[in-house]
């Protein structure tokens, strides 16, 4: 039993589920009561995740809160739930994040099919908190792999122009990377079959297994593939721009905030503590691809005229700024990294919220066609402003108290590639900046645009409050963040 | 050896029904069609009851030509629940096609046969019991009798289904002719004592046939020509009721022949049907990627899945044999429901199979295309379905038994094929309904089986257990304890 006596973590996980099946107890026209519902569940939830924080036991580094139940015996398949330094805060951010959607889709979403989005975005929901909360490996893929459905749905019918092939792009890319996952979840297995004579997959007793060079090297390419799909590392990333600009602004905030940073969990929870030597012998490749990953997505970030493109762009650079520190594997580099991870998904939503309000009111995405906008929404500038800053890493914003650390632990093993992820920092201040100033500055293009409804407001200002409260008090996250990592960098140390 | 009609019993109630429906049928002329198909359903179901309670006692009878042993009981089951579905689907489909109501005699005599496979434990039996399932559902094939292609794919499927059955018919006489029996018992003794395939050419020879036989019959590739053809011709409750039937009923005789008389060449019958499990799901989920029409996609998706279940069968033992029995129970859940959903569309002159029939489903019949979308996604192996934990057993045993490879392919296919069933899906939810489209109805008998199908594909994804627990036991009398 965990620390409260009470399967609080099971119930955050689970609770998003049962808004999904009871919101088909309303009325098609109930429009509003649908809203509120959805609302009111996605916010429970968060406060959830809240009564987590408030209750973790700091400075520890093991699992909390840790539900456990037998679910397959047969298969010695167990219902597992937990969550450490490394999961707290996406599952925290997860469960904000999902907030911020629903109040995204409020004036977004026609009311004909209302419920089933809701429904769909709540199922969503479970899935992504049962991902960073399993500690069974198949109750991981489960989740893992469900996920994809309302993803799939929910891009297919309320995305953009081409959104049925980038829903479908997205659904298989994700399912051909994790297949091989699935393989490797079940050698796992039977290697730690064949060493202890009982069959299970919770991820902390397989933790220690020796296994055999060979078998690790499989295993670890199996596990780093479905992870740098979802990610996304170079080469894995071409599903990324359609999915992320062709998908309503809700999914994208989720898929650009919270989704991605699924694959970096996987490596640091799975690929990187469970084969120790692959990992170090992979590294410095997994290492180089980030680095061209950051180059690579801000130099195309640099020349694109959508706005959703660019900030996908720039948010594949970002991610893969934080797979570089992961692959470092020092306390340091990997507890940036985790922040980074949070701090990513904060701005990245905000940004991407700003650009669906943009866009919907101009209804197009072509930076072009904007200018001058601050004068006609002040509010909106500032707070795209903000968004902005915190993204390319000013002192005192979130990222800034991430990529500083991050690339710190990088510069202490590998000089040459922590300079390359800096100059990645530049080229975003770069194109970021630019975006900005044609965008907010300059001559006004003509037409009204009005500048932020009070909802909008409520939305975006939490998210910017939080980027500056973590950048100023980084050690909020970090004290509880790095005693979890620093096991992860013992474990393999001493391989 | 004595001759014990009640270790048949379950047998013997649908022969029993078999009489009574007929007979009924004759009386009550030609508007009884509920009547017959309700007291169908009833046989199914005590036969199903006498299943139950004869659990547990292995007893050879007939001169040891049949075992009602636990794992011909739980195959009883499976085959009753596949004949139980088809019937409940004719009840409505004997109205809406204009069928004849001896579709259902001949299920229960189809399933009778299929029940018979399942208990053989003598060659001959095994024959027998293969014709008397293959000629009903020949004659099944051809049930739409004013529809030409139900008639062309009965003659089809006839056609090669006698070749398949001279196959295997020449294989038992070469297996005789270099054992002296039928018995599979004895065969696996005698075969034991003979040495590797190359010191017994002519048992090799006869392993080879029989298994070409059964390959025809539960469409294996390269024997699996005959399959779309016939499943898109046959009225849909047939083309669910033998995908289902028919392929459990293949696979669950060729566990028990390879199984107790050829254990001692596992290796060898192991490797080819490896290699057979890799042409036959590759094969059926390229050749599904560019249909058109939803139910010739699913006949190709049945070959697929066909290749899945081989691989259980390829890597043998009890957790090869018990995926294979999970996998069949599964696969015959999910694909009833998806096949009742093509019945659903369909009405007399339009089957409305083609995939643009399917666009903007959610908005003329919302319940309908949840539930398809359902069983595509099982079909897929997508989490929290029945189809996952299929393929999840089917691929754990693989690993073990040290065929990792095979279900890294495997998984690989299952990529594929969901990139086809989501085509299905993404019409349903994404497209917009054709303008002239017919009001689809679906009445109580096939809301009962989808509603049936559908929360048993949920509740075998969620909580597997019990089911699991009843399936190693059925597996004990054929790989021992």
């Amino acid at each position: 039993m965990n620390q409260m006596g009470f399967p609080l973590l099971t119930l955050v996980v689970w609770l998003p589920l049962l808004g999904a099946v009871l919101v088909y107890g309303f009325r098609r026209e109930q429009v509003k009561a649908v809203k509120a519902w959805a609302l009111a569940f996605t916010g429970l939830t968060f406060v959830g995740t809240l009564l987590l924080w408030g209750f973790f036991r700091s400075g520890e580094a093991g699992y909390q809160f840790v539900d456990r139940a037998a679910w397959i015996p047969q298969f010695g398949l167990e219902y597992a739930l937990g969550v450490d330094g490394i999961s707290l805060f996406l599952v925290i951010l997860a469960a904000l994040l999902f907030v911020v959607a629903v109040l995204t889709s409020w004036r977004l979403v026609p009311a004909e099919g209302l419920r089933g989005y809701f429904a769909l975005l709540l199922f969503m929901e479970t899935g992504v908190l049962g991902v960073f909360t399993a500690l069974d490996m198949v109750l991981f893929y489960v989740f893992w792999e469900v996920m994809l459905v309302p993803a799939y749905f929910l891009i297919g019918r309320w995305g953009g122009e081409k959104r049925v092939r980038a829903a479908t792009k997205f659904f298989i890319y994700t399912m051909a990377g994790s297949a091989l996952m699935l393989v490797a979840i079940l050698a796992l297995g039977y290697v730690g079959y064949s060493a202890s004579g009982a069959w299970t997959f919770n991820v902390a007793e397989l933790a220690g297994l020796r296994i055999p060079w060979y078998t690790q090297l499989a295993l670890f390419g199996a596990f780093a593939l479905a992870f740098a799909v979802k990610a996304p590392i170079v080469p894995f990333h071409t599903w990324l721009p359609d999915a992320y600009v062709e998908a309503p602004t809700p999914v994208t905030i989720l898929l650009a905030g919270i989704l991605g940073k699924m694959g970096v969990y996987g490596f640091i929870r799975f690929a990187i503590p469970l084969f120790r030597d692959a990992a170090v012998y992979f590294g410095p490749t997994i290492q180089i691809l980030a680095v061209v990953g950051v180059l690579y997505g801000s130099l195309i970030a640099l020349v694109q005229t959508d706005l959703k493109r660019l900030v996908a762009y720039s948010s594949l650079a970002h991610v893969s700024l934080i797979v570089l520190g992961l692959f470092a594997v020092n306390a340091q580099s990997m507890s940036g990294a985790v922040f980074q991870s949070v701090s990513h998904g904060i701005y990245i939503a905000a940004l991407f919220a700003l650009l669906g309000a943009l866009e919907a009111r101009k209804g197009t995405r072509d930076i072009a066609a904007f200018g001058g906008v601050w004068k006609a929404a002040p509010v909106m500038g500032f707070f795209l402003l903000m968004a902005v800053l915190a993204s390319v890493g000013l002192p005192g914003l979130n990222a800034f108290a991430g990529e500083f650390v991050l690339l710190l632990g990088v510069f202490r093993a590998q000089k040459a590639l922590a300079v390359l992820g800096a100059l990645g920092m530049i080229f975003g201040a770069w194109y970021m900046l630019t975006l900005f100033q044609r965008v907010m500055q300059g001559t006004a293009k003509p037409g009204p645009l009005a500048d932020l409804t009070g909802l909008e407001k409520v939305t975006v200002a939490p998210l910017l409050l939080l980027a500056l409260v973590f950048g100023v008090q980084p050690n909020l996250l970090y004290r509880i963040i790095v005693p979890a990592v620093e096991a992860v960098v013992k474990a393999v140390a001493s391989r | 050896m004595a001759i014990d009609l009640q270790v048949l019993a379950p047998e013997a109630i649908v022969l029993a029904f078999v009489l009574i429906v007929l007979l009924i049928h004759a009386l009550s002329g030609k508007r009884s069609a509920t009547l017959v198909g309700g007291l169908a359903l009833l046989g199914v179901v005590l036969a199903g009851a006498a299943s139950l309670y004869y659990w547990g006692d292995t007893v050879p009878t007939f001169q040891g030509m049949v075992a009602a042993d636990g794992y011909g009981l739980f195959a009883n089951l499976l085959f009753l629940l596949a004949a139980g579905l088809a019937i409940l689907m004719g009840l409505e489909a004997v109205r809406r096609f204009d069928l004849p109501a001896e579709v259902f005699t001949l299920i229960l005599i189809a399933c009778l046969g299929m029940m018979l496979l399942g208990s053989a434990v003598n060659l001959v039996a095994v024959f027998l019991a293969l014709e008397i399932l293959s000629i009903s559902l020949y004659v099944l094939t051809a049930s739409e009798r004013d529809e030409w292609r139900s008639l062309e794919a009965g003659m089809k499927y006839f056609v090669l289904g006698g070749f398949a059955s001279a196959f295997l018919l020449f294989g038992i006489a070469m297996i005789y002719g270099a054992t002296g029996t039928f018995s599979l018992a004895e065969i696996g003794a005698q075969g034991a004592a003979l040495g590797t395939l190359r010191d017994a050419p002519l048992l090799a020879a006869g392993l080879v046939f029989v298994l070409v036989g059964f390959a025809f019959k539960v469409a294996l590739v390269p024997f699996q020509m005959w399959t779309p053809d016939v499943y898109e011709g046959a009225p849909s409750l047939v083309t669910a009721f033998m995908s289902v039937g028919a392929k459990a009923a293949g696979f669950v005789a060729l566990v028990r022949i390879l199984e107790t008389a050829f254990p001692y060449w596992r290796m060898e019958w192991g490797w080819a049907l490896a290699v057979i499990a890799v042409l036959t799901m590759s094969w059926g989920n390229m050749a599904a990627l560019g249909q058109r029409s939803v139910k010739r996609l699913l006949a190709y998706s049945s070959i697929a899945h066909a290749g899945y279940i081989a691989i259980g069968l390829a890597v043998a033992g009890r957790a090869g044999y018990a995926s294979v029995f999970f996998y069949l129970l599964c696969y015959t859940l999910m694909n009833v429901g998806a096949f009742a959903v093509i019945l659903a569309m369909g009405r007399k002159g339009a089957f409305n199979e083609d995939m643009d029939d399917y666009a903007g489903l959610i908005r003329r019949k919302p319940g309908l295309a949840l539930a398809m979308a359902l069983f595509l996604l099982a079909l897929a192996g997508i989490p929290l379905t029945a189809g996952f934990l299929a393929k999840l057993y089917v691929f754990s045993a693989a690993v073990v038994g040290g065929y990792a490879w095979l279900a890294a392919i495997a998984l690989i296919n299952a990529v594929i094929s969901a990139y086809y069933y989501l085509r299905v899906a993404a019409r349903m939810f994404f497209g917009e309904a054709p303008a002239d489209a017919s009001p689809i109805h679906v009445s109580a008998p096939l809301g009962v089986t989808l509603a049936l199908t559908g929360l048993a594909t949920v509740a075998l994804g969620v909580y597997p257990a019990p089911i699991l627990n009843l399936i190693q036991a059925a597996i004990r009398p054929i790989v021992g304890f």
